[in-house]
């Protein structure tokens, strides 16, 4: 049996309280060789990675959910229950449970630890955060702890090179045996089903269990950190806080936008000459249009605004790694609670700042489905990534590049921008609450972690992460079409001895003459109504869209111009700030419709939330069109 | 054991910020049984969070009007909790006035009233 | 003539890759299922078949995100 069995890779489980260092110690034992995906029939987020043994076996590990015990108030701590007992589908109880517990948190992290050894499956203990409990002063007996356990318990520093060496000797197969536990199904029995504990001497029972082994142990807490209690009095200061946390959101896009200016004139040059080189050393002929107009002039369009984007997912990760977003939670949770959201939407919203998909998946963490389901409809107005060229483009053609004081007027054009969206998605939050009668009440019950300086080479993987995705975002669906409305927008040609650009005569101008007809009175122009179409599957293919369509409406010489000065000279201001308002809504992102379907389950909820957003789109691009155009 | 039986027990929420106190018990209140969907479940995963008897806790922080939500430290970890989560957290100011019998089962606390 | 021909190739790739991405995913994994049972008919092409074609399909039956690359693989985390 040992023979056959033992070629077959070995599933290793990650298991612990949130915040205990659980993913660092994934990303240690399985390096880049991690992948994300969906367990079976839900939106919980699968992560899953590999190693391989001294002995050449592969050992599958997986990095569950992290939960405060196996008596679920979320969906992603049933998965995480309903792994560890084997009923998920795909996903089968784990060989070996790696326990994560934070040495400076013991208690509650032992606790479940506890209640995971119930559950009868192989288990170490990994001891996270040794270095920092020293220097706190806790006092650990970890031979002692072991045996009151009976399971190894293996000290790490999760994120110090070499920090998880005692810990990954310890999972070699060899040390384990390949027959898996049949206690496990036998015990789920008496685990909880729904939360609700029917036998209340089982948690009586853990209780008392923690309180022998930490006695047993010597276990002292932790001395008090003074500067981070300094800090706190700070930042959770009611009235300090929030200001603190107005100035910080204020700041940040500042510095997207000075920051990011030098670099993106740069590129925005290097693509102008790069399509002039093309003009003038092909031949005439479609290739030739193909590449600079289609290629350089539309995905290259995008590709200006890469800085942008890597200067604000610098600051969104520091926030994160840092603690800072519980505490931010917990200062808005009341003013959240007025809109009808809970506070622990603000995770899942700031998420959404990225992009509203995995914002919507995060909503996951939120228990009440009345809560989940406001958060989910209103994600989409959070500013995403996507909209960020469109403002850029608008910002740097229509707002002079004024300084007010020591800020810069388009910084605070774009800080005005997100303010836009975040406001109505509390308004139209509020609208929901009236519809939806008496709220059951939710408990908020969020853990403000330790503060952590960010940590750098992990920062730095991350932003090389975002880099690579929008690059390969746009060299991938952008690139396919702008190479597609190329081709619409090329053909059919112009008849012999017509005038005007040949664009008017394609398949595209038809189109877009078309469709201007729907947006006149918003103001948009053919140009920018052709330019909406492709935008349905990716929210910058706008920006792109624009770069073909009026790289191919040049005629003589100005065939190199770039788009921003095209822009700044042919719209009026009002047409600018029209669009503008229009995207603060942009309903037309089809992908995240396509997710919020499947969070929902229901065609009921994408609809409305398309309908809503084209309603509020065309009534603020609207308004806004008339009010400019009558002022300026 | 009910606490209203126990002597100079408090919710934790009128504490004020800086105060620390230790837990007595947990006891559902009629608010929290009115509005809330599971309140078992949620006394047990207080209890679980650390609240239990005889745990020395500390309020950091409390927002204005009231306090809702507050930061409380408890077991050497933060949380921020609800008014109403915070109402189902008994505690004593002085630690030698916890009677030994005094953790409550979540099943009893039901049938206390604030 | 052959600009043209390449400038067909190119938007035929296009077409092809763009209506992919933008496929509702139980298209997509009805395609890929498709294209598995029809090279289950050719052996020769059970090493292409193993590394590429089944870990696709299996990835498939999750949530998907259509079109947006910003979803995939999520860059390796906080050290939380």
């Amino acid at each position: 049996m040992d023979a056959a069995v033992s070629t077959l890779p070995l599933r290793l489980a990650l298991v612990g309280v949130p915040n205990c260092g659980k993913t660092a110690l994934f990303n240690r034992l399985t390096g880049s060789r991690q992948k994300v995906a969906n367990y079976p029939g839900v939106t919980v987020e699968r992560r899953e990675g590999e190693r391989t043994a001294s002995d050449g076996r592969t050992l599958r590990v997986l990095d569950l959910p992290g939960t405060y015990s196996l008596k679920p108030t979320t969906l992603d701590e049933a998965i995480t229950r309903d792994v560890l007992l084997g009923r998920v589908a795909d996903a089968p109880a784990p060989d070996l449970v790696i326990c994560v517990v934070d040495a400076v948190h013991l208690p509650i992290g032992l606790r479940l630890a506890l209640e995971v050894k119930r559950v009868g499956l192989p288990m170490v203990l990994a001891l996270n955060r040794m270095d920092v409990a020293r220097r706190r002063g806790v006092k650990i007996d970890v031979a002692r702890l072991s045996a009151e356990l009976g399971v190894p318990v293996l000290p790490t520093v999760a994120v110090k090179r070499g920090g998880a060496d005692a810990l990954i000797e310890a999972i070699e197969p060899t040390r384990w045996p390949a027959a898996r536990s049949v206690v496990a199904g036998q015990v789920a029995a008496q685990v909880t089903t729904n939360g609700r504990d029917p036998r209340g001497e089982d948690a009586e029972q853990t209780q008392a269990d923690l309180r022998g082994v930490l006695s047993a142990i010597g276990y002292s807490p932790p001395v008090e950190n003074h500067w981070a209690a300094r800090v706190d009095a700070l930042l959770l200061h009611p009235l300090a806080g929030i200001l603190v946390l107005g100035v910080v959101m204020f700041l940040i896009f500042q510095a997207v936008f000075s920051w990011a200016a030098p670099l993106m004139d740069g590129i925005d040059s290097g693509m102008a000459a790069l399509g002039g080189w093309v003009k003038a050393h092909m031949s005439e002929g479609p290739m030739a249009s193909l590449l600079a107009d289609g290629v350089i002039a539309g995905a290259g369009a995008v590709l200006v605004f890469l800085p942008q984007i890597v200067i604000l997912f610098f600051f969104i990760l520091v926030l994160e790694d840092s603690g800072y977003l519980p505490r931010a939670a917990y200062l808005l949770d009341r003013l959240m609670g007025w809109v009808g959201l809970s506070g622990r939407a603000f995770i899942p919203l700031l998420s959404s700042h990225a992009c509203a998909i995995p914002g919507v998946m995060a909503t996951r963490t939120i228990p009440s489905w009345r809560d989940r389901l406001t958060t989910i409809m209103v994600a989409p107005l959070m500013t995403c990534s996507a909209r960020l060229p469109v403002y850029g483009l608008l910002i740097a053609a229509f707002i002079p590049r004024e300084a007010i004081g020591p800020f810069n007027l388009q910084g605070l054009v774009l800080f005005a921008l997100y303010a836009a969206g975040i406001v109505s998605s509390f308004a139209v939050a509020f609208v929901m609450k009236q519809f939806a009668g008496t709220r059951r009440y939710s408990p908020l019950m969020l853990e403000l972690p330790d503060f952590q300086w960010p940590n750098l080479p992990n920062l730095l993987l991350g932003l090389w992460e975002r880099v690579r995705i929008f690059v390969s975002r746009v060299g991938g669906i952008i690139l396919a079409l702008m190479i597609l409305l190329w081709v619409l927008a090329a053909y059919p040609e112009p008849p012999p001895g017509a005038t005007g650009p040949a664009i008017q005569y394609s398949f595209a101008g038809k189109l877009g003459a078309l469709l201007q007809q729907l947006f006149e009175p918003i103001g948009f122009n053919w140009q920018i109504s052709i330019a909406l179409v492709p935008g349905l599957a990716a929210r910058e293919v706008a920006v792109g869209a624009l770069g073909t369509v009026y790289a191919m409406s040049a005629t003589g010489d100005d065939l190199t111009a770039q788009l921003e000065p095209v822009i700044a000279s042919g719209w009026s201001l009002a047409t600018a700030c029209s669009l503008l308002a229009w995207y603060v809504f942009a309903p037309q992102c089809l992908s995240t419709l396509a997710v919020v379907k499947r969070e929902t389950n229901s065609w009921r909820y994408p609809i409305i939330m398309a309908g809503y957003l084209f309603a509020l789109a065309y009534l603020a691009a609207f308004v806004t069109y008339r009010a400019v155009a009558a002022w300026s | 054991m009910s606490p209203t039986d126990l002597p100079l027990s408090i919710p934790l929420a009128e504490l004020r910020r800086g105060e620390t106190a230790y837990v007595s018990g947990l006891a559902t209140s009629r608010v929290l049984d009115d509005r809330s969907e599971d309140v078992g479940a949620l006394l047990v995963r207080l209890r679980d969070l650390g609240f239990v008897a005889g745990a020395r806790c500390e309020i950091v922080a409390r927002m204005w009007l009231g306090g809702d939500p507050l930061v409380v430290r408890i077991g050497g970890s933060m949380f921020a909790l609800r008014r109403a989560e915070a109402a189902a957290i008994r505690v004593h100011r002085y630690q030698e006035r916890l009677s030994p019998s005094v953790a409550l089962e979540p099943k009893d606390a039901s049938a206390a009233v604030v | 003539m052959l600009q043209q021909a390449l400038v067909a190739v190119f938007v035929l790739a296009a077409a092809v890759f763009t209506s992919w991405k933008l496929m509702p995913a139980r298209w997509r994994l009805r395609s890929l299922l498709g294209i598995d049972a029809w090279a289950a008919k050719h052996p020769q092409l059970g090493g292409w078949r193993e590394r590429a074609l089944k870990p696709r399909i299996a990835r498939a039956g999750g949530i998907g995100c259509d079109g947006c690359a910003a979803n995939t693989p999520r860059p390796p985390r906080s050290p939380r």
